[in-house]
């Protein structure tokens, strides 16, 4: 006998399993359904994408796929940057568009690591048929894709935050990717020539970051930079912490006793905002100087004064007042989102004028009504176009050369902020980082 | 070396807090219900959220105080979500996943992706100077409501009707159900009970830590670990855990921070080599 409880519980479990049964075959059906498409891409009928639109022919449509994080910590990078995209690709569609082509958005979730944006990505260009797709926050997640994009080839993939300096150490973007944002090397280099020039003196400095590959990227690159141009700097301790520690105390009070000049750190998210508030709380700021690398963030989370913040991006650089592009993001922005922009809306915005520059510039270069992909990466390649951070200068090794603001903060926002010209914080073209960091 | 030793103790102190803070309501409702609740960071995210919500209304104890108190209501929920769910404890805990994954959703839907924490309210309070090392009192008085937390489970299990209930219910359900006892009952205010701890030690947690997407999954290792440690659902136990993974950790950044996680997990694993059922175990629990 089945008893009405028992019949309830069967029924309950069912939906349940069945939600289970769905959640799992849509994660796991991206791959093989994928996969399989990717076959075909090998042979020389063009996929069912629109990128197959044939040259000279006017677009309706232009889909642009969005990948960024929507769920977890790191959306409190993710939302900046899609709200971002939205403001912009509705101001270009009342603007009409990229060559009358009105954009969609198609816009997808970060989460869920490197091989579920493979997936994604092949999703997006293989059976949504995305014309440009432009993603990724996590350094993992762009090494990831970056492979299996230049691989398919068919795609404008663009790179908009991912700091990761293998991209362009490794040579991995060299046909369909772009990244229109700077490095580790860039924040590393810009950060370490500001604490010379605003501490010259320094002699002793300590590092406190996550253990992964972009905290030890960060480190790294500040280090050997600071070491660079003053080699008698004396490194006094070296912490990483896991990603997401929600209590530093340890931490603190071995830096409290190491008692540094400096300390350097490249935190963000919920870790910067309780390392702030927990060394705040234990008068860890008023004994050693902390340099922010990417803190642009915790203006906004209660950042003590007097401390030294890198952005990259800073709202009110390059000054509103004078640079149209920015006072007109800035002021849309804060209307429609109730806040300043923050760094990766920045990074975004270079991403999506980036990829709409491209494309008109390659059309008015070869003169047809749409370019073909050749012919918009050729235009990527050698452009320079304004966005509301700054001016963007992209490299023949498909990266941009990204300058950096550094400034010292002061309720909330910067002051004495400088900003770091490309050239100054960015390899020259060729040029392995840790080679030219030793050469500063 | 005063100084050194100073420093030591207070950050193991304040990581002993935290892991006790996250644990404690946990071990109180698998003491009693025989729930392993995955969704245990659910609840304590839940009432650092309020808190943070209520605190800049009404002020920080006030605030604190409400986010427990609405999250009462929530506890016989989770119970008869639980129960209706499953039987074995391999449901429950599917059961219990499946609520950490909607709460997260919920989260999302409700809070946003910002940061919430009382952390300036609680800059407020000040700090006490302690040979030349600023003690904030936020973390003593995170300390009292923890130790209030506790005696509160102490009294009720060891000095009431209702604790005798649910002492008997833990170790035998069936007797107690023979005997008279409303299982259903106990189990509905043990859950509301377990889950007020849980809400209440987010909310002062809320004092020095910032609450934002994803955390409820991220809370559970340390959790686990002092579970296993202490022996689950052993109050005082857990009490010891803490402070025992608390020493190891905070030992381990000082003289060597690469091992900083690799310590805690070595604990964890001794402890299940050598004794399965917990530190303190006294006798092996029957089934």
């Amino acid at each position: 006998m089945v008893s009405r409880r028992d019949a309830l519980k069967i029924g309950a479990s069912f939906v349940v399993g069945l939600g289970l049964g769905a959640g799992l075959a849509s994660i796991i059906s991206g791959r093989p359904s994928a996969a399989s498409q990717s076959g075909t891409t090998t042979s020389l009928s063009p996929p069912t994408s629109s990128s197959a639109t044939q040259t000279g022919q006017r677009k309706e449509v232009f889909k642009l796929g969005v990948v960024t994080f929507q769920t977890g910590p790191a959306s409190i990078f993710g939302v900046p940057a899609l709200n971002a995209a939205q403001l912009l690709v509705d101001e270009i569609n009342k603007a009409g568009g990229i060559l009358g082509a009105q954009i969609q958005l198609v816009v997808r979730d970060e989460s869920g690591g490197p091989d579920k944006m493979v997936a994604v990505y092949k999703e997006l260009v293989q059976q949504v048929g995305v014309d440009a797709y432009i993603g990724l926050i996590s350094s993992a997640d762009c090494l990831a894709v970056a492979p299996v994009a230049e691989d398919i080839g068919t795609t404008l993939t663009v790179f908009f935050d991912c700091a990761t300096k293998q991209l362009v150490d490794q040579g991995m973007m060299k046909k369909v990717a772009f990244r229109t944002g700077g490095t580790t090397v860039t924040d590393g280099v810009s950060l370490a020539k500001y604490v010379l020039e605003v501490m010259p003196d320094v002699k002793t400095v300590a590092g406190l970051n996550q253990d992964y590959a972009y905290g030890h990227d960060e480190w790294d690159d500040f280090k050997n930079a600071l070491l660079a141009m003053k080699p008698d700097v004396q490194i006094v301790g070296e912490l990483f912490t896991p990603l997401f520690t929600s209590d530093y105390s340890a931490q603190i009070s071995k830096i409290l006793d190491l008692a540094p000049d400096l300390l350097h750190t490249s935190f963000w998210g919920p870790d910067l905002v309780n390392f702030i508030k927990q060394a705040s709380a234990r008068g860890l700021f008023q004994k050693v100087k902390v340099a922010f690398a990417r803190g642009e963030f915790g203006l906004s989370q209660g950042m003590p004064d007097g401390q030294i913040v890198e952005g990259p991006d800073y709202h009110a650089f390059p000054d509103p007042r004078a640079y149209y592009v920015n006072r007109d993001f800035v002021n849309a922005y804060q209307s429609r989102f109730g806040s300043a922009p923050s760094y990766p809306a920045y990074h975004m915005a270079n991403a999506v004028l980036g990829v709409k520059y491209a494309i008109e510039t390659a059309a008015a270069v070869e003169n047809v009504a749409w370019p073909d992909l050749s012919a918009v990466i050729h235009a990527f390649e050698r452009l320079a176009y304004p966005a509301p951070g700054q001016y963007i200068i992209m490299a023949p090794n498909h990266n941009a050369m990204e300058g950096a603001v550094v400034g010292v903060s002061k309720g909330g926002d910067l002051e004495k902020f400088k900003f770091m010209y490309p050239a100054e914080v960015n390899p020259p073209v060729g040029v392995p980082s840790t080679q030219w960091i030793k050469s500063l | 070396m005063a100084g050194f030793a100073i420093s030591f103790l207070i950050s193991f102190y304040v990581f002993f807090l935290n892991i006790l803070m996250t644990s404690l309501g946990m071990a109180f409702t698998y003491g009693v219900t025989r729930i392993l609740n995955l969704a245990q960071g659910t609840f304590f995210v839940l009432g650092g959220y309020l808190a943070s919500v209520f605190a800049w209304q009404i002020g920080l104890a006030f605030g604190i105080a409400a986010a427990a108190a609405a999250s009462l209501a929530f506890g016989p929920l989770f119970y008869l979500y639980v129960k209706a769910l499953g039987r074995t404890e391999l449901e429950q805990l599917f059961a219990t996943y499946a609520l950490l994954l909607i709460g997260e959703g919920l989260f999302k839907l409700v809070f946003g992706n910002g940061n919430y924490t009382t952390a300036s309210l609680a800059d407020g309070l000040g700090s006490v100077e302690v040979l030349g090392q600023q003690v904030p009192y936020s973390y003593l008085w995170g300390g009292a409501v923890a130790a209030a937390l506790l005696a509160l489970m102490y009294l009720l299990l060891a000095r009431t009707r209702a604790g005798l209930y649910m002492r008997a219910v833990r170790d035998d359900a069936e007797m107690a159900s023979a005997l008279g006892i409303n299982v259903r009952e106990v189990g509905l205010s043990a859950s509301a009970l377990g889950i007020l701890i849980t809400a209440a030690s987010g909310a002062a947690s809320s004092m020095w830590q910032a609450f934002t997407l994803g955390l409820s999954g991220q809370i559970l290792v340390y959790a686990f670990a002092s579970l296993v440690v202490g022996g689950i659902g052993d109050l005082l136990g857990v009490v010891a855990a803490s402070a025992v993974i608390s020493a190891v950790r905070t030992a381990a950044v000082f003289l060597y921070p690469q091992l900083e996680l690799v310590a805690i997990y070595l604990v964890v694993i001794a402890v299940l080599l050598t004794r399965p059922s917990g530190l303190f175990a006294r006798h092996a629990r029957l089934a």
